[in-house]
């Protein structure tokens, strides 16, 4: 049965993922996930989540996925020490040591692939499956053809993200956003914060989407390109992946408001139970009205915030 | 920390060559060994990649003067570019290359099996942040990393103290910020019609005070990362393998930014260092935006730091 996951920007938003029909919700742990703080979570707040989710028979899975300091490693394995002792049910990574090094100490923890391993090929699936990873998310642009044969090809489950951005680059394989602004800085519990790196501390201020003045040798002077980065819903396809085999269909958005993200969910719930209870005559258009008004109201949050963030490198 | 500082025949200087052209019009005195090929387009006019017979001239070449010769491999290779994988090892099987850099590890998994014979190197956007990284890349034939460039001086240490590996620190060039998934130059709102020679001239990107530097399939700084004031600095940490990226400049780039790094090398292991006005005048010369090296100092990489510690201006000199 294929799963439903969702975003856990607050616990707020987990209830709402929860009870809109989530299978199980992922949060980001505070300093070690790819999103700026405000959308990650304390170690209590996860604890809580995981509570309430398994009170629900939900799973939590807890993104420790940005790229640490290299004196963070011994830091990393308490804070999963502690999370496995909650208990959740699976962790995110990024850093293939950090996997085997996981894989060693936690070998009852199962270990998805991060977003963030840019997994455009079976073989990068097989590399982390030898590092430890259960599970890969796959690369946005991946082919449906070729989701369908990485379970064959790599022995790894398989997760799509049916809602999430196509940066301009291979996401987890760009550093425009730090090349422009970065602060450092540790905290009072020594967890040093990569402010402005997307691979290293979560916030990314998408100087892509801004408005480029472009010279080349040659030719005339142009103004107001904006480099390719859009948010996109996968919904037509939704049938295809299930029957694909796809282990898990994640909707991506720990960023936008708890409303927009319960909707999504509930939207997709409805989606997949509508096709598993009656593949041959299931239709996606009923559902497409909805869609549009997700779309709107999701372009709407994310216009605001992309403006602010490029606002917050320029300063 | 001096007695850690390599000696002179333990120093690897490196630049990259994408075509036999950019062989030819280079000066290849100031450098120990090249990198070969553009690992960002495999469509790139001439390249070294999937050029055998071009691949063998270059060889001859390199070899004749006494060069080591590495063999990069695509970024990101999905489709047509992944089906090229089984010509590209070939190429680096039949030529009898020192070594192969791989940034997709996918690739480096697949070369595990099939050219265990070859020593392995991780590319810049193999994405190497740690130490824990750097030893398991070991265990697939790793013998040198060359970390994102985020990765600050520090961390390199750490890295190359704390794993079996050597790592590799980008001396000068601009900065690799990006694989681009579709070639911009390609893209419906461009709609160039001059591939492969489109992305020989470059796009450079302005937006506030950013630059940067478009070549289609790659995003690179618009400033010039530049270590030439710390040279002496980075010897006391241990490192012996630079790199000058330039994949993406002119043969007078690579020739004459290669000899300012080596007779700064040669000068910094002599001790007493200084940069001459020379240098400074040439560096100056192929830097169209100006420097920065910020991520190696743990600032924006946009910044540049100065031998004090400090931020100056990106227009030094």
């Amino acid at each position: 049965m294929v799963e439903l996951l969702a975003s856990g920007g607050s616990f707020e938003m987990v209830k709402a993922c929860a009870d809109n029909g989530a299978d199980a919700v992922y949060v980001g742990a505070y300093g070690w996930s790819r999103r700026r703080a405000a959308y990650e979570m304390d170690d209590d707040t996860i604890k809580k989540c995981a509570d309430y989710l398994h009170s629900r028979g939900k799973k939590i899975r807890v993104a420790i996925n940005t790229l640490p300091h290299s004196g963070e490693v011994e830091a990393f394995v308490q804070k999963v020490d502690k999370f496995a002792s909650y208990p959740i049910d699976d962790i995110i990574l990024t850093d293939p040591g950090l996997m085997r090094l996981t894989k060693e100490k936690f070998p009852g923890l199962s270990i998805h692939a991060s977003v963030g391993c840019t997994i455009v090929n079976y073989l990068d699936a097989r590399f982390y499956r030898d590092a430890g990873a259960t599970q890969v998310v796959t690369e946005c642009r991946m082919p449906l053809k070729c989701l369908g044969n990485l379970r064959e090809k790599a022995g790894v489950g398989v997760e799509v993200l049916v809602h999430a951005t196509t940066c301009n680059t291979f996401l987890g394989r760009c550093t425009m956003s730090s090349y422009t602004k970065f602060d450092y800085a540790e905290d009072e519990y020594g967890k040093k914060h990569f402010e402005g790196s997307p691979n290293r501390g979560g916030l990314c201020y998408r100087i892509c989407l801004t408005n480029w003045e472009v010279e080349r040798e040659g030719e005339e002077k142009r103004e107001g390109i904006v480099l390719s980065n859009r948010a996109y819903f996968i919904f037509d396809d939704i049938p295809d992946l299930i029957d694909a085999g796809v282990d898990t269909l994640k909707i991506q958005g720990r960023e936008y408001s708890t409303i927009l993200v319960g909707r999504m969910v509930r939207l997709y719930r409805k989606v997949i139970d509508g096709y598993l209870s009656d593949p041959r005559s299931f239709s996606i258009e009923p559902f497409k009205e909805e869609l549009a008004e997700l779309k709107y109201q999701r372009d709407a949050e994310r216009g605001q915030k992309t403006s602010a963030l490029i606002s917050e490198a320029a300063n | 920390m001096v007695d850690r500082q390599p000696t002179k025949t333990e120093i690897e200087l490196s630049t990259d060559l994408f075509d036999l052209e950019q062989v030819k019009e280079t000066d290849l005195s100031p450098y120990d060994s090249f990198y070969l090929g553009n690992p960002y387009c495999l469509l790139h006019k001439g390249n070294l990649l999937v050029s055998p017979d071009d691949v063998s001239a270059a060889a001859k070449i390199l070899r004749r003067e006494g060069k080591k010769i590495y063999l990069t491999t695509p970024t990101a290779p999905r489709g047509e570019e992944l089906e090229k994988v089984g010509l590209i090892f070939q190429i680096a099987r039949e030529t009898g290359v020192d070594g192969v850099e791989f940034h997709n590890l996918g690739l480096l998994y697949k070369a595990s099996r099939e050219l265990p014979e070859i020593p392995a190197q991780a590319g810049v956007f193999a994405n190497i942040y740690t130490q824990v990284a750097a030893s398991l890349l070991n265990e697939y034939g790793v013998v040198r990393v060359r970390p994102n460039v985020e990765v600050g001086l520090d961390e390199m240490e750490t890295i190359e103290r704390e794993s079996p590996v050597d790592v590799s620190v980008t001396l000068h060039g601009k900065i690799p910020l990006g694989i681009v998934a579709d070639c911009y130059l390609l893209d419906e709102e461009i709609k160039r019609d001059d591939c492969p020679e489109a992305c020989l001239t470059p796009a450079w990107l302005k937006a506030q005070d950013w630059t940067i530097k478009h070549v289609g399939r790659g995003i690179y700084s618009g400033l010039d990362l530049c270590l030439v004031e710390h040279l002496d600095r980075v010897l006391e940490r241990g490192f012996r393998s630079f790199r000058i990226e330039s994949g993406y400049e002119t043969g007078a780039y690579r020739s004459e930014v290669g000899m300012v790094y080596r007779r700064g090398l040669e000068r910094a292991l002599d001790g007493d260092y200084s940069v001459d006005d020379d240098w400074r005048r040439i560096l100056k010369k192929h830097s169209r935006m100006g420097f920065c090296n910020g991520y190696l100092f743990g600032r924006a990489g946009r910044t540049y730091v100065d031998r004090r510690g400090e931020e100056i201006s990106h227009h030094v000199w």
